[in-house]
Protein backbone atom coordinates (compact mmCIF):
# COMPACT_ATOMS: atom_id res chain seq x y z
CA UNK A 1 0.00 0.00 0.00
CA UNK A 2 2.96 2.55 0.91
CA UNK A 3 4.65 1.54 -1.92
CA UNK A 4 6.65 4.79 -3.38
CA UNK A 5 6.33 6.68 0.41
CA UNK A 6 10.20 7.81 1.42
CA UNK A 7 11.06 4.93 3.38
CA UNK A 8 13.28 6.78 5.26
CA UNK A 9 10.65 8.79 6.29
CA UNK A 10 8.05 6.10 6.46
CA UNK A 11 9.09 4.57 10.07
CA UNK A 12 8.50 5.90 13.51
CA UNK A 13 10.81 7.42 14.84
CA UNK A 14 12.68 9.57 11.78
CA UNK A 15 9.41 10.76 10.96
CA UNK A 16 9.19 12.19 14.61
CA UNK A 17 12.22 13.36 14.78
CA UNK A 18 11.70 15.16 10.80
CA UNK A 19 8.35 16.32 12.14
CA UNK A 20 9.92 18.20 15.36
CA UNK A 21 12.64 19.88 13.34
CA UNK A 22 10.35 21.36 10.69
CA UNK A 23 8.58 23.37 12.97
CA UNK A 24 12.02 24.51 14.56
CA UNK A 25 14.80 26.35 13.28
CA UNK A 26 16.71 24.34 15.53
CA UNK A 27 16.82 21.65 18.29
CA UNK A 28 19.38 19.22 20.58
CA UNK A 29 19.83 16.03 20.76
CA UNK A 30 17.95 16.17 24.34
CA UNK A 31 14.99 17.76 23.54
CA UNK A 32 14.57 15.02 20.48
CA UNK A 33 14.98 12.50 22.85
CA UNK A 34 12.59 13.88 25.54
CA UNK A 35 9.82 14.47 22.66
CA UNK A 36 10.05 11.22 21.10
CA UNK A 37 10.38 9.06 24.16
CA UNK A 38 13.53 7.40 21.99
CA UNK A 39 16.50 6.11 24.07
CA UNK A 40 19.72 7.55 23.02
CA UNK A 41 21.38 4.85 20.90
CA UNK A 42 18.52 4.57 18.58
CA UNK A 43 18.23 8.23 18.69
CA UNK A 44 21.81 8.60 17.23
CA UNK A 45 21.52 5.37 14.79
CA UNK A 46 18.23 7.18 13.30
CA UNK A 47 20.05 10.28 13.40
CA UNK A 48 23.07 9.31 11.17
CA UNK A 49 20.68 7.48 9.63
CA UNK A 50 18.52 11.50 7.98
CA UNK A 51 22.16 12.92 8.08
CA UNK A 52 24.01 10.57 5.84
CA UNK A 53 20.80 11.50 3.55
CA UNK A 54 20.89 14.89 3.82
CA UNK A 55 17.91 15.55 5.39
CA UNK A 56 19.57 17.07 8.43
CA UNK A 57 22.23 19.23 9.88
CA UNK A 58 24.27 17.54 12.97
CA UNK A 59 26.35 19.86 14.99
CA UNK A 60 28.28 18.50 17.06
CA UNK A 61 29.74 21.58 20.13
CA UNK A 62 30.34 21.71 23.55
CA UNK A 63 28.06 23.87 26.11
CA UNK A 64 30.68 24.15 28.90
CA UNK A 65 32.40 20.64 29.28
CA UNK A 66 29.58 19.19 28.28
CA UNK A 67 29.05 17.93 24.77
CA UNK A 68 26.12 18.89 22.67
CA UNK A 69 24.24 17.62 19.27
CA UNK A 70 22.32 20.51 17.41
CA UNK A 71 20.14 19.08 15.20
CA UNK A 72 18.20 21.30 11.62
CA UNK A 73 16.80 20.09 8.88
CA UNK A 74 18.49 20.99 5.78
CA UNK A 75 16.06 22.28 2.40
CA UNK A 76 16.40 18.74 0.74
CA UNK A 77 14.73 17.12 4.09
CA UNK A 78 12.30 19.95 4.08
CA UNK A 79 11.46 19.06 0.55
CA UNK A 80 11.80 15.04 1.00
CA UNK A 81 9.37 15.99 4.24
CA UNK A 82 6.85 18.11 1.90
CA UNK A 83 7.05 15.30 -0.55
CA UNK A 84 6.24 12.99 1.59
CA UNK A 85 3.53 14.40 3.01
CA UNK A 86 1.62 15.04 -0.28
CA UNK A 87 2.64 11.50 -1.08
CA UNK A 88 0.83 10.39 2.21
CA UNK A 89 -2.49 12.47 1.64
CA UNK A 90 -3.20 11.06 -2.09
CA UNK A 91 -2.42 7.47 -0.48
CA UNK A 92 -5.23 8.12 2.44
CA UNK A 93 -7.34 10.12 -0.23
CA UNK A 94 -7.30 13.02 1.49
CA UNK B 1 9.57 5.52 20.05
CA UNK B 2 10.87 3.00 17.82
CA UNK B 3 12.40 2.49 14.37
CA UNK B 4 8.80 0.51 12.85
CA UNK B 5 7.00 1.16 10.25
CA UNK B 6 3.76 2.95 10.72
CA UNK B 7 0.73 2.83 9.32
CA UNK B 8 -0.56 6.17 7.11
CA UNK B 9 -3.03 7.37 9.79
CA UNK B 10 -0.54 6.99 12.65
CA UNK B 11 1.76 8.58 10.20
CA UNK B 12 -0.44 11.44 10.14
CA UNK B 13 -1.16 11.57 13.75
CA UNK B 14 2.48 11.60 14.98
CA UNK B 15 3.32 14.26 12.32
CA UNK B 16 0.44 16.92 13.78
CA UNK B 17 1.57 15.86 17.28
CA UNK B 18 5.31 16.70 16.86
CA UNK B 19 4.21 19.70 15.24
CA UNK B 20 1.66 20.63 18.36
CA UNK B 21 4.53 19.92 20.61
CA UNK B 22 6.99 22.70 19.68
CA UNK B 23 4.51 24.83 19.46
CA UNK B 24 2.96 24.23 23.10
CA UNK B 25 6.44 25.43 24.11
CA UNK B 26 6.91 28.25 26.67
CA UNK B 27 10.27 28.63 28.59
CA UNK B 28 10.51 28.83 32.29
CA UNK B 29 12.53 32.20 32.00
CA UNK B 30 10.81 33.24 28.73
CA UNK B 31 10.05 37.01 30.18
CA UNK B 32 13.69 36.97 31.73
CA UNK B 33 14.97 39.53 29.01
CA UNK B 34 11.97 41.88 29.29
CA UNK B 35 13.11 41.70 32.98
CA UNK B 36 16.79 42.15 32.82
CA UNK B 37 16.64 45.13 29.89
CA UNK B 38 13.78 46.41 31.82
CA UNK B 39 15.54 46.83 35.06
CA UNK B 40 18.54 48.17 33.96
CA UNK B 41 16.80 50.74 31.95
CA UNK B 42 15.02 51.44 35.12
CA UNK B 43 17.72 51.94 37.83
CA UNK B 44 19.86 53.51 35.04
CA UNK B 45 17.03 56.14 33.92
CA UNK B 46 16.79 56.81 38.37
CA UNK B 47 20.68 57.06 38.12
CA UNK B 48 20.44 59.78 35.85
CA UNK B 49 18.04 61.80 37.53
CA UNK B 50 19.68 61.58 41.00
CA UNK B 51 23.07 62.60 39.25
CA UNK B 52 21.70 65.51 37.52
CA UNK B 53 19.42 66.45 39.44
CA UNK B 54 21.78 66.58 42.79
CA UNK B 55 24.79 67.71 40.67
CA UNK B 56 23.02 70.42 38.14
CA UNK B 57 25.65 68.58 36.04
CA UNK B 58 23.98 67.16 32.74
CA UNK B 59 27.33 65.46 31.67
CA UNK B 60 25.60 62.82 33.66
CA UNK B 61 23.88 61.94 30.89
CA UNK B 62 26.30 59.74 29.43
CA UNK B 63 25.76 57.37 32.23
CA UNK B 64 22.67 56.83 29.81
CA UNK B 65 24.93 54.45 28.07
CA UNK B 66 25.39 52.28 31.03
CA UNK B 67 22.38 50.54 29.97
CA UNK B 68 24.32 48.57 27.66
CA UNK B 69 26.65 46.69 29.88
CA UNK B 70 24.14 46.51 32.68
CA UNK B 71 21.80 44.86 30.40
CA UNK B 72 24.58 42.47 28.56
CA UNK B 73 26.01 41.46 32.57
CA UNK B 74 22.47 40.65 33.37
CA UNK B 75 22.30 38.13 30.39
CA UNK B 76 25.27 36.69 30.71
CA UNK B 77 24.88 36.35 34.27
CA UNK B 78 21.29 34.80 33.73
CA UNK B 79 22.56 32.49 30.24
CA UNK B 80 22.51 29.32 32.09
CA UNK B 81 18.84 29.65 33.62
CA UNK B 82 17.93 30.54 29.91
CA UNK B 83 19.44 28.04 27.61
CA UNK B 84 17.39 26.44 25.33
CA UNK B 85 16.96 23.36 24.07
CA UNK B 86 15.55 24.52 21.05
CA UNK B 87 14.68 27.26 19.08
CA UNK B 88 11.83 28.55 17.08
CA UNK B 89 11.59 30.43 14.16
CA UNK B 90 9.15 33.25 16.78
CA UNK B 91 12.63 33.05 18.99
CA UNK B 92 14.76 33.88 15.85
CA UNK B 93 12.11 36.25 15.17
CA UNK B 94 11.67 38.01 18.58
CA UNK B 95 15.85 38.15 18.86
CA UNK B 96 16.04 40.04 15.24
CA UNK B 97 13.38 42.40 16.35
CA UNK B 98 14.98 43.22 19.65
CA UNK B 99 18.36 43.49 18.06
CA UNK B 100 16.79 45.84 15.50
CA UNK B 101 15.18 47.94 18.15
CA UNK B 102 18.71 47.92 20.40
CA UNK B 103 20.84 49.42 17.40
CA UNK B 104 18.58 51.88 16.74
CA UNK B 105 18.22 52.82 20.22
CA UNK B 106 21.57 52.91 20.86
CA UNK B 107 22.14 54.85 17.25
CA UNK B 108 19.31 57.18 18.39
CA UNK B 109 21.70 58.08 21.83
CA UNK B 110 24.46 59.07 19.76
CA UNK B 111 23.24 60.98 17.48
CA UNK B 112 21.50 63.14 20.23
CA UNK B 113 25.34 63.52 21.52
CA UNK B 114 25.76 65.54 18.36
CA UNK B 115 22.53 67.24 19.11
CA UNK B 116 21.18 65.54 15.93
CA UNK B 117 18.27 64.15 17.54
CA UNK B 118 15.70 65.93 20.05
CA UNK B 119 13.07 64.40 21.97
CA UNK B 120 15.29 61.37 23.11
CA UNK B 121 13.35 59.73 25.41
CA UNK B 122 10.38 60.28 23.82
CA UNK B 123 11.56 58.20 20.57
CA UNK B 124 13.51 55.33 23.14
CA UNK B 125 10.30 55.01 24.49
CA UNK B 126 8.44 54.59 21.03
CA UNK B 127 10.90 52.07 19.88
CA UNK B 128 11.20 49.85 23.08
CA UNK B 129 7.23 49.66 23.13
CA UNK B 130 6.81 48.40 19.59
CA UNK B 131 9.43 46.01 19.96
CA UNK B 132 7.45 44.84 23.13
CA UNK B 133 4.13 45.21 21.15
CA UNK B 134 5.40 43.01 17.65
CA UNK B 135 6.96 40.77 20.33
CA UNK B 136 4.27 40.01 22.25
CA UNK B 137 2.14 39.73 18.90
CA UNK B 138 4.53 37.24 17.73
CA UNK B 139 4.81 34.69 20.28
CA UNK B 140 0.85 35.31 20.45
CA UNK B 141 0.92 36.59 24.36
CA UNK B 142 -2.20 39.19 24.81
CA UNK B 143 -0.81 41.05 27.65
CA UNK B 144 2.58 41.74 26.43
CA UNK B 145 0.88 43.33 23.48
CA UNK B 146 -1.10 45.39 25.14
CA UNK B 147 1.39 46.60 27.80
CA UNK B 148 3.24 47.46 24.61
CA UNK B 149 0.80 49.39 22.40
CA UNK B 150 -0.55 50.99 26.17
CA UNK B 151 3.29 51.76 26.37
CA UNK B 152 3.24 53.81 22.74
CA UNK B 153 0.38 55.45 23.85
CA UNK B 154 1.75 56.38 27.46
CA UNK B 155 4.75 57.02 25.50
CA UNK B 156 3.19 60.52 23.98
CA UNK B 157 2.90 62.16 27.54
CA UNK B 158 6.93 62.00 27.57
CA UNK B 159 6.81 65.22 25.20
CA UNK B 160 4.43 67.23 27.76
CA UNK B 161 7.44 66.62 30.11
CA UNK B 162 10.26 68.81 28.04
CA UNK B 163 12.29 70.69 29.50
CA UNK B 164 11.74 68.97 33.16
CA UNK B 165 14.29 66.25 34.52
CA UNK B 166 10.63 64.79 35.80
CA UNK B 167 10.58 63.18 31.96
CA UNK B 168 13.32 60.93 32.96
CA UNK B 169 11.07 59.40 35.69
CA UNK B 170 8.28 59.34 33.32
CA UNK B 171 10.14 57.66 30.72
CA UNK B 172 11.32 55.15 33.54
CA UNK B 173 7.94 54.52 35.28
CA UNK B 174 6.70 53.71 31.57
CA UNK B 175 9.47 50.87 30.77
CA UNK B 176 8.80 49.63 34.34
CA UNK B 177 4.89 49.12 32.86
CA UNK B 178 5.67 48.02 29.82
CA UNK B 179 8.79 45.66 30.40
CA UNK B 180 9.33 44.81 33.97
CA UNK B 181 5.69 43.88 34.40
CA UNK B 182 5.04 41.49 31.53
CA UNK B 183 8.40 40.15 32.24
CA UNK B 184 7.55 39.30 35.65
CA UNK B 185 4.17 37.71 34.52
CA UNK B 186 5.64 35.83 31.52
CA UNK B 187 8.53 34.10 34.08
CA UNK B 188 5.40 33.55 36.51
CA UNK B 189 3.33 31.56 33.74
CA UNK B 190 7.06 29.73 32.49
CA UNK B 191 7.32 28.50 36.16
CA UNK B 192 4.31 27.33 36.18
CA UNK B 193 3.76 25.61 32.95
CA UNK B 194 6.85 23.97 33.46
CA UNK B 195 6.34 22.36 36.92
CA UNK B 196 3.15 20.77 35.36
CA UNK B 197 4.92 18.93 32.91
CA UNK B 198 7.66 18.30 35.17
Amino acid sequence: MFKGLDPLLHSELRLAVMSLLIGVEEADFVYIREQTGATSGNLSIQLDKLGKAGYVDIEKTFKGKMPRTVCRITDTGRKAFGQYVEDLKSYLKL
Amino acid sequence: MEDRTITGQESLGLIARMIQNTQRRFERYAGMPFVIWGYSTVLVSVAVWLLVTRTGNPDWNFVWFGIVPLGAAGMFITRKSREKTVTTYTDQLVGYIWKGVGFTAVLVSIASMFGLVTQILFIEALLINTGTAVTGMAIKLKYVAVMGFVGIVLSFALPFFNGSWYQILVFALIVAVTMVVPGHIMNAQGRKLNSKDS
